[in-house]
This record gives C-alpha cells, sequence and structure tokens, in this order.
C-alpha cells in the first residue's frame, strides 16, 4: 500500500493514459472515507442510495464475509475510525473497543430503499477499492486495444499480457522484515497485492499495533507479518490478502483454494512460504 | 603503527576475513576505539547516510545495548570487544586500496571518531560489498521520466520541481535528495537510497527519484 500510481502501456497515447489516471481518481475518490463529501462517507451518512457499482462491490465483499467467517467485513470501518489510522493513530481503551464493536457486523447492516438504516455502522471498501481501481485502469487499456501493460497502484500491481520482447512481468514481494526483495513473480495477465503489518503501525509500549484489524476482536491480526495473493483480477488479490491476513493459516488454506489464486504469507519471523497451489 | 593499533588492526582484519555477508565477501572494516560505542554508530549511522547493522552476537548486543535495526542503507556487520583499558583513539580503514587513514579520505564522516580522546571499545565496523552496483537513478518529474542519473560517478544535480528546485547528491552509488523547496523536507529525510525497491518521493515538488536496473518491473507490499 503507497500513495502512486504507475501506469506503463506499450503503445498507449498520452490521451489515453489521462482516461487511465481519470478513471483510478474516480474510483479513489467515490470511496474515500476521509472526504465528507465523498460518495461513500454520504452513503454511510444514509443521503444517497447504493448505485449499481457499489451494489456489485457489496455483493462482491459479502461472499468474502461469509467464507472467511467475518474474518473480511466492509463494516470495520467504526473500527478503523476509532484506532485513527488515517489521522492520530492511539491504542483505544477496551471499553471504546467494545463500543465500537456494537457497530462493526455486515450481517446487521440495512438498506431501506438503496439507503443505509444502520446508524453508527461505517462501510468502509478501502481494503479492496484500490484492487478495484487497478482493475477498472486496465479495462479502459484493454478496451483500447493495448496488449502489453502493467498498472501498480501502490504495491497493488495488474499486468496485462506480457511485456512487449515476450517476457513476463517481473514483480517482486517486497521483504516485510526488512529492505530487499522475498520472492520474485513473473506474471502474465494477472494481479498480486500484498497486506503488510508494516505499512501502517505505531508502537506503544513495545508492542506493534497495525492498521490490519480483525473485526471480530478489533485488535490487529497477530499471524502474519504480510501475505500477498496473486489472482486473476487485482480486486480480488487485495480483498484476499486482506481477507485472509486476518483469517489465519487455515481459513486462508480454504479461501486460496475456493478462489483458485497463489497466496504467500510471511510469518512473524519473516519467513515466507505458499499457503496454496494454483 | 605501535602495538595496540597493530592489534586493532590485527583483530579487526580477522573480523573481516572470518565473516562473509549473505555468501559476499566484505568490502571494507572500518576499526576504532570508542567509549561510547553506541553512540558513536547512531553518529556513524547518520553520517554515512544510514548503515543498517547486524550484531554479530550475544556479547556486542549486550554492549551495545541496542535492540533493532537503525538507519538503512547500506549493509554493516559490528563488532564489539570491552578492551582490558582505554586505548588512544584511532581509526583505520581497511578497503580495496589497502590500509587508509579515513579522517584524510573522508574528513567529514570519520573525523568525529578521532576527537574522543580514549575509548574503552575497539569496535569494528565491516561494510558489505556491493557486487553489482545499480547503475542509475531515474527521476520523475510531473510523472514523466525526467532524468537519468549515472550513480557510478559522484556529483551534484540541480532539478526544477514542480514547486522549487531540489538538489540532489550522488556519492558512493547511491543518491539522495540533499536539499529541498519543499517545507517538510521528507524527502530529504528518507536519506541515500540504493536499492532498485526504494524510492525518494517529494509530492509538493512531483518528484519521483528511484534506481533502474534490477530487472524488477513492479514492488508488492
Amino acid at each position: 500500500m503507497g500513495t502512486y500510481f504507475t501506469v506503463k502501456a506499450y503503445g498507449a497515447s498520452p490521451g489515453l493514459l489521462d482516461r487511465v489516471f481519470k478513471e483510478a481518481e474516480r474510483i479513489s475518490e467515490k470511496y474515500s472515507l476521509e472526504k465528507e463529501g465523498s460518495y461513500i462517507s454520504r452513503l454511510n451518512r444514509g443521503e444517497v442510495s447504493l448505485d449499481g457499482e457499489t451494489r456489485w462491490l457489496l455483493d462482491f465483499a459479502r461472499g468474502l464475509w461469509k467464507a472467511s467467517d467475518g474474518a473480511f467485513d466492509p463494516t470495520v470501518g467504526r473500527l478503523k475510525i476509532l484506532w485513527g489510522f488515517n489521522k492520530k493513530p492511539h491504542l483505544p481503551s477496551p471499553e471504546a473497543i467494545k463500543e465500537a464493536l456494537k457497530f462493526v457486523g455486515f450481517g446487521r447492516v440495512k438498506f431501506v430503499e438503496g439507503k443505509l438504516q444502520s446508524p453508527g455502522f461505517v462501510l468502509d471498501l478501502s481494503s479492496f477499492a484500490k484492487g478495484y481501481g487497478v482493475d477498472r485502469a486496465c479495462e479502459v487499456l484493454t478496451k483500447n486495444g493495448i496488449n502489453s501493460a502493467l498498472v501498480d497502484a501502490g504495491g497493488d500491481i495488474r499486468v496485462i499480457g506480457e511485456k512487449p520482447d515476450g517476457s513476463p512481468w517481473r514483480i517482486g514481494i517486497k521483504n516485510p522484515s526488512g529492505p530487499g526483495i522475498i520472492k520474485v513473480l513473473s506474471l502474465r495477465n494477472s494481479a498480486v497485492a500484498t497486506s503488510g503489518d508494516y505499512e501502517n503501525f505505531f508502537v506503544k509500549d513495545g508492542v506493534k499495533y497495525h492498521h490490519l484489524l480483525d473485526p471480530r476482536t478489533g485488535y490487529p491480526a497477530r499471524w502474519f507479518k504480510s501475505v500477498s495473493v496473486v489472482a486473476d483480477t487485482c480486486m480480488m488479490a487485495d480483498a484476499l490478502a486482506t481477507a485472509i491476513f486476518v483469517a489465519g493459516p487455515e481459513k486462508g488454506k480454504e479461501m486460496a483454494e475456493k478462489y483458485h489464486v497463489m497466496v504467500f504469507v510471511a510469518g512473524q519471523k519473516g519467513n515466507l512460504r505458499e499457503l496454496s497451489g494454483r | 603503527m605501535n602495538r595496540r593499533e597493530f592489534l586493532a588492526l590485527a583483530i579487526g582484519a580477522l573480523g573481516a576475513s572470518a565473516f562473509k555477508i549473505k555468501g559476499k565477501n566484505a568490502r571494507g572494516s572500518l576499526i576504532f576505539t570508542s567509549s561510547n560505542p553506541a553512540e558513536a554508530l547512531k553518529r556513524l549511522a547518520h553520517e554515512e547516510g544510514g548503515i543498517k547493522y547486524i550484531p554479530a552476537d550475544e556479547e556486542t548486543r549486550r554492549l551495545l545495548r541496542l535492540s533493532g535495526p537503525w538507519g538503512r542503507g547500506k549493509g554493516a556487520l559490528v563488532f564489539v570487544r570491552e578492551l582490558d583499558a582505554p586505548v588512544p583513539a584511532n581509526i583505520t580503514y581497511t578497503g580495496p586500496g589497502g590500509i587508509e587513514d579515513p579522517r584524510r579520505k573522508y574528513k567529514k564522516t570519520y573525523a568525529f571518531l578521532s576527537r574522543e580522546g580514549k575509548g574503552k571499545y575497539l569496535v569494528t565496523v565491516v561494510f558489505e560489498s556491493r557486487s553489482k552496483g545499480p547503475a542509475r537513478a531515474v527521476v520523475e518529474i510531473n510523472g514523466r521520466r525526467a532524468k537519468e542519473i549515472d550513480l557510478k560517478e559522484d556529483g551534484i544535480y540541480r532539478i526544477e520541481g514542480a514547486q522549487g528546485e531540489m538538489v540532489l547528491e550522488v556519492k558512493g552509488g547511491r543518491i539522495r535528495a540533499a536539499e529541498s523547496s519543499c517545507e517538510k523536507k521528507i524527502c530529504v529525510h528518507t536519506g541515500f537510497i540504493s536499492s532498485p525497491h526504494e524510492k525518494i518521493v517529494c509530492i509538493p515538488n512531483r518528484v519521483v527519484i528511484s534506481i533502474e536496473g534490477s530487472g524488477l518491473d513492479g514492488i508488492s507490499f
């Protein structure tokens, strides 16, 4: 996860690249919880109704929510706001977490005539909106005849075809415990995303608290240091990286098989292993 | 060279030859005495633009009382030995060119080590070798590839970012933003980068500096 957006597209005109950036920006703005006037913020306040795009994304999220036994939950937004990861990260009291948990649980979210009718709940799609943005960016490229490209949204990457010389795109997975690369993937027409405990965290009294919260406990998940998923789409890779990071190895292996993806996990000692084959 | 100096050198050389960092032979070693090795190493890391160290053993960790890597950039192994009696501060650098007095060549970087007086600890810093140095850095301004900088030669470069000027420094195969017109100077605080996965970003200037040459097209993190 990072803050840059890079597109390498062979044969694309500047005009086409502009459209690619515009589409990625549209999605980023639409689902930004930080912006009060964004679509997702207004949806959460019950001001607007669900549109087709968001309905589709929530359906996808629902499937993952069920498959992960709640480890992946779009209503985790309430907890994220409490911990303040996007503004002032701090350790909330157990009471505050208990209170926030009353407003977490996708199964309890109600829509009436398309409008959110569950006050206090906060829908947060940021765990896979970036990956979705990468997919949409790639769609703009392929619809315009580009068959060799790489889109990289701060570490969420999808590649179209292979490089012009016929070789696959080479993507490294960052070492979660220090500098360097822990693995190199050779990809064609696939996507990779990583969730790691080093992206957004703070340390208090010698304990590291990171932003990948378990919606069931309210605290950061501790199974892994990082999870990287290779999938057909970046939305799937992004969502599953988050889901498996929280769900743990057993459930993670199940999900890897169910969704036909490749999963690499780095344990607390930093060692990388593959959770499932493709 | 008196007996003590020779001893220091011998121990250092032994340390260097008895050790390999990830299969590569270490390039050089810096040996000095210090009364406060932790502070000296911190200062060295700062001057050098970041040294990540890995303590050699329990004893070294005990002596240094540090609990994790600090700084980034060049890899280094550190050995610290407590001496029987304080020895006059001394510095020796053993590199590919042989034994040098670093104060002459790297005045700013190592001069502070000789101001300590007497030191009770003998510190050996063994530098990781840069076997295949990165060829060049790429500077992107406003999303477009603006400049390519050869990292094999030390130098200073001035670039015009979206907001103002930035000064880039290339030294020892690495590059950093030495100065920037921006307010927060996050880019400057990033320090030197040398690995292809590292980037220096200045958002106000819309500048991204990255290293080419790894054969990788992207990093997932």
